[in-house]
């Protein structure tokens, strides 16, 4: 194999991307040129070749395309990358210039990802993730594969993490989905979320047409009012019936599209994990680099035993976020034979470990659920009345689901970190390791205050895991032992 | 081969309980109130002006009950910020430092020095009127301060950063 070493004096000379990143860029601009303004193209197609507006309005459209078109050039002329004194620069904007320097022992992760188009011109779009507190994207669209590789090689072998080069260690395969995982997942997957996205959009579409066609609802409504009438209830029913079949379809779709051919490879201290259909993904996560694992299954997935892994790695903010890791697992027993590489301690089963305050579930009732119920009894008795008392049931239903949290709630301390199992209608596990802490917060309210408790909430640098009303006492103790466990030893935390 | 395994009893342990806080400058009492009038005399024309000109919401139900609660807002905010002056406090430990503050919800938060990535120091124009500044605390992970200490003098911020400093890397930032 070629030693990354051999090439290293050519990184020092600022080089582009593949000229392909012209086109992926062009494409990308595109599709999102075309998101936002499709219904204006409709429009245009629609409207008389004569008219004068409709011209108007292409000659705009044909404007933007070629403001694009020359910003994607300049912008791919102006982006440039090297390697000097240990840093990955970064130059890009020909307006607005920018220079990014991260050093590379920063590097954490280097990942190589392969859409449709970066697939069809054989190159493959490098994005850089590194620890530093300061805002540092870093996309490179399209690199020639082979040239990709060497690079993350390269900033890999020089990063602090020592990650190694997962291509020349054997890894062995540790978990796969297979077909029918895919369909478990899809059809046991959240349809209402698709529901609701579609109805939108659905709804969006609807107002767009009726811009277009000068469609108004309500006239139609007036003069078809007898025949709609006696119909409402089987048109709702059957429009009903249609978003649902095309949501659960779209589930589907969505979950085959994403988690295609999903495998997780292992090769002794990181995990490589590669998915998608027409994006191929691919993450490479060292352990040390996981900050929280937790596993959860709604209500239906823990019927059938299929769980979601979710790997926090660094990054608080939104777009390090979308960064963590989902792994879909079809057993416990799969989940519990992954999760030593984060905690080597055993997982507490469901009902061991301490129970959290019963002033929890009751103070949540009280402080949230009493003033939700108000208000909905407030908006619903201007509609119907008195009959709106009947809200009182949501309110029953809020206390028992607290109640309920509150008892299946646990929590179990051990020398290597914090276990916590939760959940009404579906499960969840969190894992947190004592060395990754980075912040300990001790909140009390004036409640908790004059009763004793507390709430502690541990902070990583891959997000926080809360521990609410337990007794003060505990509390503290539990922040002094951490402290003493972090402050006390020298050790890879991140 | 070198090897201990010390018992360590919890009651050994140094406890964040009895750990001495200091008290933010006074004059921070005084910053905070004027920051917050002029957030209400902002508040206070922008609610005028609205009044002036849509003429639909000029009843005196609406009016009556807007200066109502603008009053108990401002009443609230300003008993609300003496309260948390004075159960607001920093303190500095060998191994790690501890801010306090809110009197509502009191947040005591403890960040280990071996986990700050940098300190930084800043001053707003009314602060530095006063001879304040206040001095943020970075970790890992996170673009925004993981807290803030506000309301000590500029010499303590400035000592506080260089003690950081000498902490984490053993010179000066």
């Amino acid at each position: 194999m070629e030693n990354p070493s051999d090439k290293y004096d050519s990184w020092h000379i600022p080089q582009r991307q593949s000229p392909a990143a012209i086109i992926i860029m062009l494409m990308k601009t595109a599709f999102n040129l075309l998101k936002i303004a499709w219904p204006v193209l409709i429009l245009i197609f629609l409207k008389k070749k004569n008219d004068e507006t409709g011209s108007t309005v292409m000659l705009i459209v044909l404007g933007f395309c070629i403001v694009a078109v020359i910003d994607t050039i300049l912008s791919f002329w102006f982006y440039r990358f090297h390697i000097d004194n240990n840093n990955f620069i970064l130059n890009k904007g020909w307006l607005h210039k920018k220079a990014l320097s991260i050093p590379i022992q920063n590097i954490h992760a280097v990942n190589l990802e392969q859409s449709l188009w970066q697939q069809l011109f054989n190159v493959t779009k490098l994005t850089l993730d590194s620890s530093g507190s300061e805002k540092m994207e870093v996309k490179i669209h399209a690199l020639p594969i082979k040239k990709a590789e060497l690079l993350k090689q390269l900033l890999l072998s020089n990063s602090e993490s020592k990650i190694p080069d997962t291509h020349v260690i054997n890894n062995a395969l540790v978990h796969k989905l297979n077909n029918a995982d895919l369909l478990k997942l899809s059809l046991s997957a959240n349809h209402l979320e698709a529901f609701v996205i579609l109805l939108g959009l659905s709804l969006n579409a609807l107002d767009d047409i009726k811009r277009i066609f000068s469609f108004d609802e309500v006239e139609l409504i007036r003069t078809y009012s007898g025949k709609i009438i006696n119909q409402t209830f089987f048109v709702a029913g059957i429009v009903f019936i249609i978003v649902a079949v095309v949501s659960v379809i779209t589930s589907i779709i969505r979950t085959i599209l994403k988690y295609y051919n999903f495998n997780v490879e292992d090769n002794g201290n990181t995990w490589k994990i590669s998915f998608g259909l027409f994006t191929n993904h691919q993450k490479i996560l060292p352990y040390g680099k996981i900050q929280i694992l937790s596993w959860r299954a709604n209500w239906l997935r823990r019927k059938i035993d299929f769980w979601i892994l979710h790997v926090q790695s660094i990054g608080h903010n939104e777009t390090k976020r979308k960064q963590h890791i989902q792994i879909p697992v079809t057993s416990l027993k799969t989940i519990l034979s992954l999760v030593p590489v984060y905690q080597q301690s055993t997982v507490v089963k469901p009902g061991e470990g301490l129970q959290i305050e019963p002033a929890y579930w009751k103070r949540k009732t009280l402080i949230m659920g009493l003033p939700i119920t108000l208000l909905l009894f407030g908006i619903l008795y201007l509609w119907i009345g008195i009959w709106s008392i009947t809200i009182i049931l949501f309110f029953i239903y809020f206390g028992w689901h607290a109640y309920k949290w509150y008892k299946i709630f646990r929590w179990h301390v051990n020398e290597e970190g914090l276990q916590i199992y939760s959940g009404m209608w579906g499960r969840k596990f969190t894992l947190l390791t004592w060395k990754k802490v980075q912040q300990i917060q001790l909140n009390q309210n004036l409640y908790q205050r004059s009763h004793h408790l507390a709430t502690i909430n541990f902070i990583t640098a891959g997000g926080n895991v809360e521990l609410p009303y337990i007794k003060y006492d505990t509390a503290k103790q539990l922040a002094d032992y951490v402290l003493y466990l972090v402050e006390s030893k020298n050790g890879e935390w991140m | 081969m070198n090897f201990s395994n010390t018992t360590i009893l919890p009651q050994e342990l140094p406890t964040v309980e009895n750990v001495h806080f200091n008290p933010l400058e006074k004059a921070y009492l005084q910053v905070s109130r004027i920051s917050f009038g002029i957030s209400g005399v902002i508040i206070l024309i922008a609610a005028a002006l609205l009044f002036y000109f849509i003429k639909k919401i000029q009843l005196p139900v609406i009016i009556f009950t807007a200066s109502a609660i603008f009053i108990a807002l401002s009443i609230y905010g300003w008993v609300s910020i003496g309260l948390s002056f004075k159960l607001s406090g920093y303190a500095l430990r060998d191994k790690d430092i501890l801010f306090k503050r809110g009197w509502f919800m009191q947040k005591v938060r403890i960040v280990p020095l071996k986990r700050i990535q940098h300190v930084s120091l800043q001053t707003g124009p009314i602060e530095r009127k006063f001879g304040l500044a206040s001095i943020s605390i970075y970790t890992a992970g996170s673009d925004e301060a993981d807290f803030t200490i506000r309301g000590i003098t500029m010499q303590t911020a400035e000592q506080i950063k260089e003690w950081i400093s000498i902490q984490l890397n053993g010179k000066p930032q």
